[in-house]
């Protein structure tokens, strides 16, 4: 139940933050922390570990359509809930991020935050593919509507393109989910959309490609891979401070979730047929990523870029398909989220004090603003791979993993760190060094603004120094994803009890 | 005719009597307000005896030849009642807000309750003639409502041009689509000597047949397909939509389409027309043509209607994909509940789309303006008004939590448990144009426009609350809905 809940809660949360405002200006942004507080409460009461031989933590079943087989069917486990952590540490920072920034509408601007919210939860537990499908076009409408209407000048065109790109993948990946279900209904005569029972299919190789390329293909634009990415520059740098801030930290985080929860069992053999493009695209991405935001003059764009690249990472690890690589990948995920959000809020304070985000314009930082460059230098080492923070980690579990199955591929990703680094440098000497912008009144970080970035700096240095604990709770999830892979294809019967015995309801 | 017979013509009979009600108190005792209620107590009781015939559906009553009551009769006789009902509501309150203008409503009640009561014969229909019969029926009464009177001023007829304009052109376009009906059937009759859906099978060997039984089905395809307003047959449908006052806009787009994809439903399912590899392909490029050209020919308006009008000649090319679907054995039962779905979800969408535009635009005699503009900051004007139109948007747009998205699931189901993989293709390309016009409105809606002020919109907000409400709730619990479905 208190899975249910932790939808619920938001769901609820977003209507009464609305009316709030209505009632008492201010009222909202408060209201909005109790409401991600509660959640965070309840996540923390729940079982932090499966019972004995389980994989889920938590489950939670009960009928919707069972004319065609459809179920509310929730469930928790380490992945999930780590990510779930990340989404209710996200909110509450861009609720904090955009506590000055909203000035217009702003009951219905965090209602809108908390119902993207709640749809992104939603796409973390649910177990049913109708349910996931519905949770993941609900995220994106508040989120569209978060750009459209407090984005910056060209916010229509980007929510616009945004929504195209998202909708049609989507589209592509139901008609996936129908073709895999009614290869069970014409297997076993059941209608069902409950992932325990799709996982037991026996697919032909053929179908199987062209289901995996359906689903492959929504998750890639939403992660995004190199070729469909480009809704994301548009998006994140039209989007209002908050927005970029959960587009970057989190709602790309569900397609790489959609990858290692869904792509990845479901079709074992046509995606270890698909990895070496994969991986070759995920090297590709971050190398042109880096080289993109290598080119921007607009601070926000090239924070923007430097997604693409990192989460070209995410690709390579995701399809190295070795346990080293996939740890490596969630622990990117995590650091990418912290580190990005971080550099969205810096550029979100930057353009609050010069109204400008053109790095030709700035210069000179580090003499007014010591606190915030002091921040800012953090975070862009962060981005670029030093040692000691979460993203060091990451990376290099991941190209450790990749290279005991890749090494060219893997030797080319290798020079995004150079891209990194160029890029994090450029941003760093363009924006901090040099002479000061000729802008008198400015203010560095309040008390409020040092607090986010300073949680967020701990949370990157903690994960880096001890990032152990994270790869724990992942260790059990992407040794099932793996199991799924690697099992010789023989007899059917073995297959079927290994993935029956993880599918123990508590 | 037998007292079983009749009772399961019941509905037909009510709806028939409340034609002749209405008209006679329309010739002697004018009162809109008196005409209104009969018109709605005659379908509503017509309604509760479709309700008391569930027994007789169930088993399914043949009424001479030509009529079929059954459970496929009853889910679409109910829906066209409802359509029907709604219609009548959104007249009366489309023409009541200026009475004094004089406009003669009181026969719009007997036209509306002519054209439900084709859309009853053609829901019943498992015979050519009574296809024609219906159609005929629908289409005449339709004719006349396009053309509605709405209240020029004395002395002008300014405002009465466009809806004659698009009266005559529905007339003309109409009758030529008509007559190709009828000589497609004449074509079927040489072939196979009768006119009922059954028999009127193709000859397994074409060559040896002749072209005639095939020239004779595709001639009756191009004559249902001007009526549902397919590419390459839909001129007229903007125009038209335009031109109509927008209660019969309404009309034309759920009653007419939706009669007359019930019927070609029941002809499909009861002939094997499909088994022609030739028929299947010319309803494939049919689909294929109205999904894509429909949805392109819309990502550029700036009238509200017009848009509507590309739009559902999208919408029924998705529909198009059922149609192919019932020409498998297996798949044919699903399709047919999938099309029936689809129907209602378009029909609930459609009428609260134009009961939108119907409140927004003004009444009688006001400027006939759906341009886009109009409708621009409505969501901080009017909060809860711009929310109903924004999810009948998305609803239109086929996203979760509507009762569109369920219709675009069950179409991408049939399709997909068919095999029409290339289809569905298009489908997906067809709703990605889609959306980009869907959200261009609804950015219009949330535009923050100064310029548009004082606009008074009328009566029908609780029309238009009720229909939203609805389209969502079936679109987060649709059971009920799906539990109903009919088996062919």
């Amino acid at each position: 139940m208190s899975l249910v809940l932790l939808i619920l809660i938001p769901l609820l949360g977003a209507v009464l933050v609305w009316l709030a405002e209505r009632w008492r200006c201010g009222l909202a942004r408060g209201l909005s922390l109790v409401v991600l507080g509660l959640e965070a409460l309840l996540l923390w009461q729940v079982p932090h570990e499966a019972p004995a031989g389980g994989l889920w933590w938590l489950q939670f079943q009960t009928e919707w359509l069972p004319v065609l087989g459809i179920s509310w069917h929730f469930a928790l486990d380490g992945l999930s809930a780590l990510l779930l952590w990340l989404t209710l540490f996200i909110g509450a920072v861009s609720v904090l991020a955009s506590w000055r920034d909203i000035d217009q509408r702003v009951g219905f601007f965090y209602c809108n935050l908390l119902l993207s919210v709640a749809g992104i939860i939603g796409v973390f537990l649910a177990l049913d593919l109708f349910l996931f499908f519905v949770f993941w076009e609900l995220m994106l409408i508040p989120m569209v509507l978060l750009i459209a209407i407090w984005g910056h000048e060209n916010r229509h065109y980007a929510a616009t393109k945004f929504f195209i790109f998202t909708q049609a993948s989507s589209l592509l990946m139901l008609v996936a989910i129908l073709g895999l279900v009614f290869v069970h209904y014409g297997q076993t005569g059941v209608m069902s959309f409950d992932y325990g029972d799709l996982l037991r299919l026996q697919l032909a190789p053929l179908p199987a490609f062209w289901l995996m390329l359906g689903f492959f293909i929504a998750f890639a634009v939403k992660l995004p891979m190199v070729a469909l990415h480009t809704w994301l520059p548009d998006a994140h740098t039209e989007a209002p401070t908050a927005g970029s801030v959960l587009l970057a930290a989190i709602l790309l985080k569900t397609g790489a979730y959609g990858l290692l929860r869904f792509t990845l069992p479901l079709f074992p053999d046509a995606s270890a047929e698909f990895a070496p493009l994969a991986m070759g695209l995920g090297a590709l991405g971050v190398l042109y990523g880096a080289k993109l935001a290598f080119a921007q003059h607009d601070m926000k764009r090239l924070v923007a870029y430097t997604s693409v690249s990192h989460m070209g990472f995410v690709l390579l690890g995701i399809y190295a398909l070795n346990d080293l690589a996939l740890q490596g990948a969630v622990m990117q995920m995590l650091a990418h989220g912290l580190s990005t959000a971080a550099l969205f809020i810096i550029v979100g304070m930057v353009y609050a004090r010069w109204h400008t985000r053109d790095l030709r314009e700035l210069g000179g930082l580090w003499s007014l603003l010591p606190r915030l460059s002091g921040f800012t230098l953090l975070f862009a080492l962060a981005s670029l791979g030093l040692p000691g923070l979460a993203n060091f980690v990451a990376e290099f579990l991941i190209l450790a993993g990749a290279f005991q199955r890749d090494w060219p591929i893997t030797l080319v990703a290798l020079f995004g760190l150079v891209g990194a680094a160029l890029y994090a440098l450029l941003l760093v000497q363009r924006s901090l060094w040099g002479a000061a912008a000729p802008q008198a009144k400015t203010h560095d970080c309040s008390a409020r603004e040092w607090g986010i970035l300073a949680s967020l700096a701990l949370l990157l240095l903690v994960f880096g120094l001890h990032p152990q604990p994270v790869l724990d709770m992942v260790q059990r999830p992407v040794a099932t994803i793996l199991a799924e892979r690697v099992m010789p294809n023989t007899g059917g019967t073995d297959q079927v009890v290994q993935r029956e015995s993880r599918e123990q309801l508590p | 005719m037998t007292l079983l017979e009749l009772r399961a013509l019941l509905p037909l009979l009510l709806v028939a009597l409340t034609i002749v009600v209405t008209m006679l108190l329309a010739g002697f005792c004018r009162q809109r307000r008196l005409l209104f209620w009969v018109y709605q107590l005659g379908l509503l009781a017509a309604l509760l005896s479709l309700g008391g015939n569930l027994d007789l559906q169930a088993s399914g009553v043949e009424v001479t030849p030509l009529l079929r009551i059954d459970a496929f009769f009853g889910f679409f006789a109910a829906l066209f009642i409802l359509v029907a009902m709604c219609v009548g509501l959104m007249a009366a309150q489309y023409f009541g807000r200026r009475e004094h203008l004089a406009v003669p409503v009181e026969e719009c009640y007997v036209l509306l309750a002519l054209c439900l009561l084709g859309a009853l014969v053609l829901a019943s229909a498992q015979h050519l003639a009574a296809l024609f019969i219906g159609l005929e029926l629908m289409s005449v009464a339709s004719f006349a409502l396009v053309a509605y009177p709405c209240g020029a001023a004395p002395g002008s007829d300014r405002l009465q041009l466009p809806s004659l304009e698009a009266g005559l052109k529905y007339l003309v376009l109409s009758s030529v689509a008509s007559a190709f009906l009828l000589f497609g059937m004449a074509c079927l009759y040489l072939q196979s000597g009768t006119l009922a859906f059954t028999r009127l099978s193709l000859p397994v060997d074409i060559p040896a047949a002749g072209l005639l039984p095939l020239a004779g089905l595709a001639l009756l395809l191009i004559g249902v397909a001007f009526k549902l307003a397919l590419v390459p047959f839909h001129m007229w449908t903007p125009d038209v939509y335009q031109g109509a006052p927008t209660p019969f806009t309404a009309l034309i787009a759920t009653l007419s389409k939706g009669a007359l994809v019930a019927v070609l439903l029941r002809y499909l399912l009861m002939s094997d027309a499909l088994q022609s590899e030739q028929i299947a392909a010319v309803l494939r490029v049919l689909a294929m043509l109205s999904i894509l050209v429909g949805n392109l020919l819309a990502l550029r308006q700036d009238d509200m209607k017009r848009l509507l009008a590309y739009s559902s000649i999208a919408h029924l090319g998705y529909l198009l994909v059922v149609f192919l679907a019932t020409g498998q054995a297996d798949s044919s039962e699903f399709a047919l509940q999938a099309g029936a779905f689809y129907l209602l979800a378009y029909s609930l969408t459609t009428l609260a789309a134009f009961a939108m535009i119907g409140t927004l635009s003004g009444g009688v005699g006001e400027s006939r303006d759906y341009r886009l503009q109009r409708y621009s900051g409505l969501c901080w004007r009017e909060p809860v008004l711009g929310g109903c139109f924004m999810l009948i948007l998305l609803s239109l747009a086929g996203i979760p939590l509507t009762v569109g998205f369920i219709g675009k699931f069950y179409i991408l189901a049939a399709g997909a448990q068919a095999g029409l993989w290339w289809l569905l293709v298009v489908v997906v390309l067809g709703s990605a144009l889609g959306l980009y016009y869907y959200l261009r409105i609804i950015l219009v809606l949330l535009q923050q426009d100064e310029s548009v002020r004082g606009l008074r919109y009328h009566s029908g907000r609780w029309l238009i609350y009720g229909l939203t409400l609805l389209l969502v709730l079936l679109g987060i619990y649709p059971l009920p809905v799906m539990q109903w479905l009919p088996l062919f």
